[in-house]
């Protein structure tokens, strides 16, 4: 098993790790524009949704989230199909994931049936009230946004582009263990 | 390195929330609420209950099963309603016929099963124009307007798009729980398409 650090750079642009990362990015980065989008075009929608969770209940917090999460939601979602900060972006990403998956688990927890606000009214992967489908979902999101964690930015990614403009293309990358989160 | 990834994640952080702050400063403030009714437009006379000879009345009687939650309000009694009302209030109206009550559920729906004499109304409808009904509501009769309950805000928009139409209407509210309280407090229902739709 290669050692994943090492197939970061353009030299292993072909390698299977570096098409699994590209998928990762152009899925889930995808998927976060996509969701950011609809969001920012009805933010009223958006803090709906938050307030029906009942989890925060000062009102201009709410309306400030609306806004927040969605252009949060884009930007690292922009970075992430760019290759662009990828593991930072990936962080990013599953942090989200991870507060909503939280809200969903007590939110069922507490009986309630509500609508998921992922992507504003649209109802892309999952229909009814928020349940088991939501939290699939958004394993799967977690697991395609892991791949870039892991992997780093792989295939035409900006990071690996930067790489071998500052570097010798054949250099060692990830000789040193910091450098894995660059 | 280590302090460069947590420098650039934090850099994600703050320029998501800035953009999210300028977008939420140049916007107009989000409207959460419908605006708070007036106490004295919100104010509902209860007649007295005429002597009910209806066999189920009279079979309600001999039970003595009176819930003690239903509102059973003496001659010239009243009720303050909030915009936001409760299924007690929601009661009281439909059974003293004090109200006109809006299914802004989807008319497929509203099809399956609605509060017996609601009228279908969805937000959709108003997108075609102004629904027929809305012309026919009287000012000084109360309009409950109802969805799914939970986080439902179909209730709401319907609400807003009729104040927005006839502004003389104050008298609107929301029925929160909705729907599904409705059918579990085993309250009269109907089925069928809206009369008015035809």
């Amino acid at each position: 098993m290669a050692d994943a650090s090492k197939l970061r750079g353009p030299q292993h642009a072909g390698t299977f790790a570096s098409w699994l990362s590209l998928i990762g990015r152009l899925g889930v980065g995808q998927i976060f524009i996509f969701a950011g989008l609809v969001k920012v075009a009805d933010p009223a929608e958006v803090a709906r949704s938050i307030q029906a969770f009942d989890v925060v209940n000062n009102d201009s917090m709410i309306s400030l989230a609306a806004y927040v999460i969605p252009w949060t939601e884009i930007l690292a979602g922009v970075l992430l199909v760019a290759g662009l900060f990828t593991r930072a972006a990936a962080t990013v990403i599953l942090l989200m994931l991870a507060g909503f998956v939280a809200l969903i688990v007590n939110a069922m927890n507490q009986g309630k049936e509500l609508e998921c606000g992922c992507f504003g009214k649209i109802k892309l992967f999952c229909d009814g009230p928020l349940g088991r489908c939501n939290l699939i979902q958004d394993g799967v999101f977690a697991a395609l946004a892991l791949l870039p964690l892991i992997l780093g930015g792989g295939r035409a990614s900006a990071d690996a582009l930067g790489k071998a403009k500052a570097t010798d293309p054949y250099a060692d990358y990830g000789e040193d263990e910091d450098e894995a989160f660059d | 390195m280590f302090k460069a990834y947590l420098l650039k994640f934090a850099g994600i952080l703050v320029v998501g929330s800035a953009a999210g702050i300028t977008h939420w400063a140049v916007e107009p403030p989000l409207k959460l609420h419908l605006d708070e009714i007036a106490d004295d437009a919100g104010t509902v006379v209860i007649p007295s209950k005429p002597k009910q000879d209806t066999p189920e009345s009279a079979s309600n009687q001999d039970e003595q099963t009176q819930p003690e939650d239903v509102a059973e309000p003496g001659a010239g009694s009243s009720i303050v309603l909030k915009r936001e009302i409760t299924l007690d209030q929601a009661k009281t109206l439909f059974e003293n016929n004090l109200a006109d009550f809006v299914d802004a559920r989807p008319p497929d729906k509203y099809e399956d099963g609605h509060i017996d004499g609601a009228y279908s109304v969805p937000p959709d409808a108003f997108y075609n124009g102004t629904p027929a009904v809305i012309d026919f509501f009287d000012v000084e009769r109360p309009i409950v307007v109802y969805c799914t309950g939970g986080d439902c805000h179909d209730s709401h928009v319907v609400v807003e798009q009729i104040m927005l139409i006839r502004p003389e209407l104050v008298r609107v509210h929301v029925f929160t729980d909705g729907y599904p309280a409705w059918t579990g407090a085993g309250l009269a229902t109907d089925i069928g398409p809206d009369p008015l739709a035809e």
